[in-house]
């Protein structure tokens, strides 16, 4: 129980979701199952939250979507990452990262 | 399952904004069902889960982001009320503790919910079982009955003539096309010395393939069976042979046929055919199942063949079954017949202008005409649980008003709205699904008392059994249920404040917001209780309708029975005498002020028609009128009291050697003889060559379908004429005190006569009163159903009447202090209730007429917009409310108003 059931921490999702799609294009349902996969099954995605989320990143034109027709010969909506979306993805990296720095730094000192 | 948790999750996705549905619902909607899919290969149950968990999160998340687009700068951050399982599993916990700690509370709720899951399961079952499990034949969705249709006489299901039935048996539209009597028949069967009569069916013998059913011994029917072979049902196999396999093979004797007849199969158990509805609108009355099938064949006793041995094309008594071709629409079988009727009206203009030839899909002609009954209970039962939801979402406000500081504090320290919310959606369903399982226990109590005040003429009532499909759609209904409660006081739990917490006021009342929502549920609970209520009243009242009905005779003191007059007399004149010997010593019998006899009772017989040739009229045969035609034995008229109108009864002097004669009904008069003297015309009954019959007297008509159908145009010939008496009449017995209770002497009379022991013993109050047994039916549950929604709401008004007056304590206190008197309280709490009242009534009133078509079809005597029942309905509803609210409203009175200016209320 304890490994698994996280929620994405606050203000990670977009940036996690952009990490995932800069891999290859995926369909909805493959973003939320990659997350569990890459974070050893600790992030647990619900589709509910994960939509308005992946709205949000096509209104900012960090990614853009296409239907295809998937592996099972379903049809579903792709995601992939645009030029400008990779671009946000290096910066959120860093933001990220220094402040993951921070918080470790004050962690430390007490 | 699947397709199910689609249109669920549709439904759920619509509390996202639209302008996040226009641009993924499809997407969002095509994941979740994956992820059910998934889950569902590993069992049903998970698939259930996961689909209940896609509609929280669906909704949740839509709520939220709703909330989000109104509000972008909202303090608390939305991304923490993701949904997990195991935040639900800890809420669960939750729940399961808190209703520990209140189990009044949990218990009320969970009988409530158990009460209105249950009805709605136990109604479902009967409609699962009804009106869309398949009928037990082999791809019963090919099936098509097909019927002549009478343009003339607006009469869309009439039995099909033997040639029009060979004609339809040659369309290429149909794989396979069989007939039976569109009536069963009884005879007399002899086992052992031992005489019997039985119920039989008479199908083409290639019936039982049509319908890819094998026997569960022995074998069924085949095509080339000759009429000296029978297949028996399960049922008479048991009661009759006890189960016994060796019967297959075994001859036995009966009435009317020449050889021995050999048992060939038994059926297997569960097997039912024809459905009593499959015949069309004459069928048969008391039998609801066969006993034994014989096979119709085109010449021999039972035959499709006139005496030049062409199939009949005039008389119209069969009741057809097609299947439909691999690959053929019903439209398309439906323009073939069509056409081929069009064909055969030029073809055989005397026999066939005016029919048209109709095709309807078997599954609906046999249980077509019970939808409206019960899509009108599926729809009652589903306002009480709607009225019990919004029972119990009012309580949960109520309580959670009490919280709030609960809550504002448990908000201040970081619980998101979402989660808040999202607790409470988990609370209501944890009591929902308990609900439910305790509804399973109501549901098999429900099923009970509704198979038992059900009448035996509904057809498929007998396989009503709750199975794994009713089971599932109590746990669907348990959770859409849980949800549906929750979703208010969800949303009222998000709203909590932290400035609630730290704004320490005790004397704080609900705010009105809350006010408000509580309000419009008790005017939305008092107007569903409403248009329930007027739906059980104009039913009520139509009923009522339908007992006043006049039957055209005196139902009252008559004993009737069927019996078989034994085979010794075999020949008309020993029958005669026979029936002399009869009439006599049942006259006899202390207590006995009549005795009659017919072929068909009144009051949901069976109808046999014919066609009558008048004297001096030269019209094509088509054009001829259809009616009905009956015997009379002894004094029929007399001992039913029917009224003469002009002529004479028939007298014992009405023999072979005289005259021969008839009596017909007013409907007969006016419709074959209008603006014309029916008495003294001569009429001749089928082929032109039977005799002709004088008209010497006109009686009043009697109600014989039911007493709701008009009667049709009848005509009597006497027992003393026409081809001698029938063999198994009907007798009617008019007593002086209780009819029932002379019912042993009769039989004793009976025996000593050598007659069987009586059939079908019934008093005609009892045939009467079962007559109505359908509507009387519905009636029953649909006023439970308005009686159970009343009291719902009574319960809402007083608690709400109630929650008013505790939080108005103090104002209250007040007003007294200031010099108000008890009476303007009184008038002021009990104003505001009885407001919602009539703004709840106002707005049932409009329900109920936008409910009406659901009744519509099942009303008699009495209009949609019954101005009565509408009125008498409001009152009783606001008689009911007004008692709700006085109850609590004087609690108001009892404020001390000292201790609320010192602020201890």
């Amino acid at each position: 129980m304890a490994e698994s059931g996280f929620q994405v921490p606050p203000g990670t999702l977009e940036m996690l979701v952009l990490k995932v799609l800069s891999r290859e294009p995926e369909h909805g349902w493959g973003i939320g199952h990659r997350l569990q996969q890459l974070s050893r099954g600790r992030f647990d995605v619900n589709q509910g939250s994960l939509y308005p989320a992946l709205q949000r990143l096509l209104a900012k034109g960090w990614i853009r979507s296409a239907w295809q027709v998937t592996d099972s010969g379903r049809r579903a909506r792709y995601y992939h990452l645009t030029k400008s979306g990779e671009a946000q993805l290096a910066r959120e990296y860093e933001s990220w990262s220094r402040q993951v720095d921070a918080v470790r730094w004050v962690l430390r000192r007490s | 399952m699947i397709d199910f948790s689609r249109r669920l999750l549709r439904g759920a996705i619509a509390a996202y904004p639209r302008s996040f549905r226009d641009d993924f619902a499809a997407d969002l909607e095509e994941t979740m069902i994956a992820r059910v899919r998934r889950a569902r290969a590993r069992s049903v149950l998970h698939g259930a889960a996961m689909t209940a968990f896609c509609l929280f999160d669906t909704m949740i998340s839509g709520l939220a982001e709703r909330r989000r687009l109104r509000r972008v700068d909202s303090a608390l951050d939305r991304r923490s009320l993701l949904m997990t399982w195991e935040s639900i599993l800890a809420d669960t916990r939750l729940a399961v503790r808190q209703s520990r700690r209140r189990p009044l509370f949990a218990i009320l709720t969970v009988a409530c919910l158990a009460i209105g899951i249950g009805a709605n399961s136990a109604i479902f079952s009967v409609v699962y079982a009804v009106l869309l499990r398949p009928l037990p034949y082999n791809a019963p969705d090919r099936l098509m009955a097909i019927w002549s249709d009478n343009t003339k006489a607006g009469e869309p299901s009439n039995p099909v003539s033997p040639a029009n039935y060979e004609a339809i048996r040659a369309l290429p539209e149909f794989s396979g096309v069989e007939a039976m009597y569109s009536f069963l028949i009884t005879a007399q069967v002899i086992i052992d010395a031992d005489p019997e009569v039985v119920n039989i069916s008479t199908v083409t013998p290639g019936m039982f393939a049509l319908l890819g059913r094998q026997a569960l011994h022995g074998r069924p029917l085949q095509p080339g069976d000759p009429q000296s072979i029978a297949v028996i049902s399960h049922q008479y196999w048991m009661r009759r042979f006890g189960g016994d396999p060796n019967v297959v093979g075994r001859k036995v004797r009966a009435s009317g046929a020449a050889v021995p007849i050999e048992i060939a199969g038994v059926m297997p158990e569960g097997f039912v055919f024809p459905y009593r509805s499959m015949l069309g609108p004459s069928g048969f009355t008391r039998a609801s199942q066969p006993d034994v099938w014989l096979p119709l064949t085109r010449a021999g006793e039972a035959r499709l063949v006139d005496a030049s041995g062409q199939p009949h094309r005039s008389i119209h008594f069969l009741a057809v079954i097609g299947r439909l071709a691999p690959g053929v629409t019903r439209e398309e079988a439906a323009r073939a017949v069509t056409a081929l009727a069009r064909q055969r009206e030029q073809e055989f203009p005397d026999t066939n202008a005016g029919w048209g030839i109709t095709v309807r899909p078997l599954h609906e002609q046999t249980v077509g005409a019970l939808r409206p009954a019960l899509v009108t209970l599926l729809f009652g039962v589903g306002v009480v649980l709607l009225i019990t939801c919004i029972n119990v979402a009012n309580v949960l406000l109520s309580r959670a008003a009490g919280h709030r500081r609960d809550l504002a504090v448990r908000a201040a320290l970081g619980a998101s709205r979402g989660r808040l919310a999202q607790q409470t959606l988990v609370e209501t369903t944890v009591l929902a699904v308990a609900g439910g399982a305790a509804g399973l226990g109501v549901m098999a109590l429900g099923v009970r008392g509704i198979l038992a005040v059900a009448p035996l003429s509904l057809p498929r009532l007998g396989e009503v059994s709750p199975g794994w499909m009713v089971a599932s759609f109590a746990l669907l209904l348990s959770v859409i249920t849980g949800i549906a409660v929750g979703l208010l006081p969800a949303w009222q739990a998000g709203r909590s404040r932290m400035s609630d917490a730290l704004a320490d006021n005790p004397r704080t009342t609900t705010s009105r917001n809350a006010r408000r929502l509580r309000s419009g549920l008790i005017v939305s609970e008092v107007a569903l209780a409403m248009a329930l209520t007027v739906g059980a009243g104009l039913l009520l009242r139509s009923f009522v309708a339908v007992l006043g009905v006049d039957e055209g005779f005196n139902s009252q003191g008559l004993l009737t029975m069927q019996i078989s007059v034994p085979l010794r007399y075999g020949d008309a004149p020993s029958r005669v005498a026979f029936y002399d010997d009869l009439e006599a010593r049942l006259r006899a019998v202390p207590g006995v002020t009549g005795v009659g006899g017919t072929t068909r009772l009144p009051l949901g017989s069976t109808n046999v028609s014919t066609y009558v040739e008048v004297e001096g009229r030269s019209i094509p045969r088509s054009e001829f009128p259809e009616v009905e035609f009956r015997r009379s034995v002894f004094d029929y008229f007399g001992a039913m009291d029917v009224p003469l109108v002009r002529g004479r009864y028939f007298t014992p002097d009405d023999t072979t050697s005289t005259e021969g004669v008839v009596v017909v009904n007013t409907a007969f008069a006016s419709r074959v003889f209008p603006g014309e003297e029916a008495l003294g015309r001569k009429v001749r009954m089928g082929s032109g060559t039977s005799p002709w019959l004088t008209i010497v007297g006109i009686v009043g008509s009697i109600r014989h379908g039911s007493l709701e159908e008009t009667p049709r145009p009848e005509l009597y010939v006497s027992y003393r004429q026409g081809g001698g008496p029938p063999v198994s009449p009907y007798l009617v017995i008019r007593t002086s005190g209780d009819a029932e209770s002379l019912a042993p002497v009769v039989r004793e009379t009976l025996r000593r006569l050598g007659v069987n022991p009586p059939t079908d013993v019934r008093t005609m109050s009892q045939i009467r009163s079962a007559s109505v047994g359908p509507r009387r039916f519905v009636l029953l549950l649909v006023t439970l159903f308005g009686g159970v929604a009343l009291a719902l709401a009574a319960v809402g008004v007083y608690g709400v009447v109630a929650l008013a007056v505790g939080e108005r304590t103090t104002e209250v206190g007040l007003r007294l202090a200031l010099g108000a008197r008890p009476s303007q309280i009184l008038g002021l709490v009990f104003g505001q209730a009885m407001v919602l009242a009539g703004v709840g009534i106002a707005a049932g009133v409009a329900l109920a007429a936008a409910g009406t078509p659901l009744v519509a079809s099942q009303l008699f005597g009495v209009t949609v917009a019954d101005p009565i029942t509408y009125a008498g309905v409001a009152a009783i509803l606001a008689g009911v409310a007004a008692i709700a609210a006085i109850v609590p409203a004087r609690r108001a009175l009892r404020v001390d108003p000292a201790s609320t200016l010192r602020g201890t209320a």
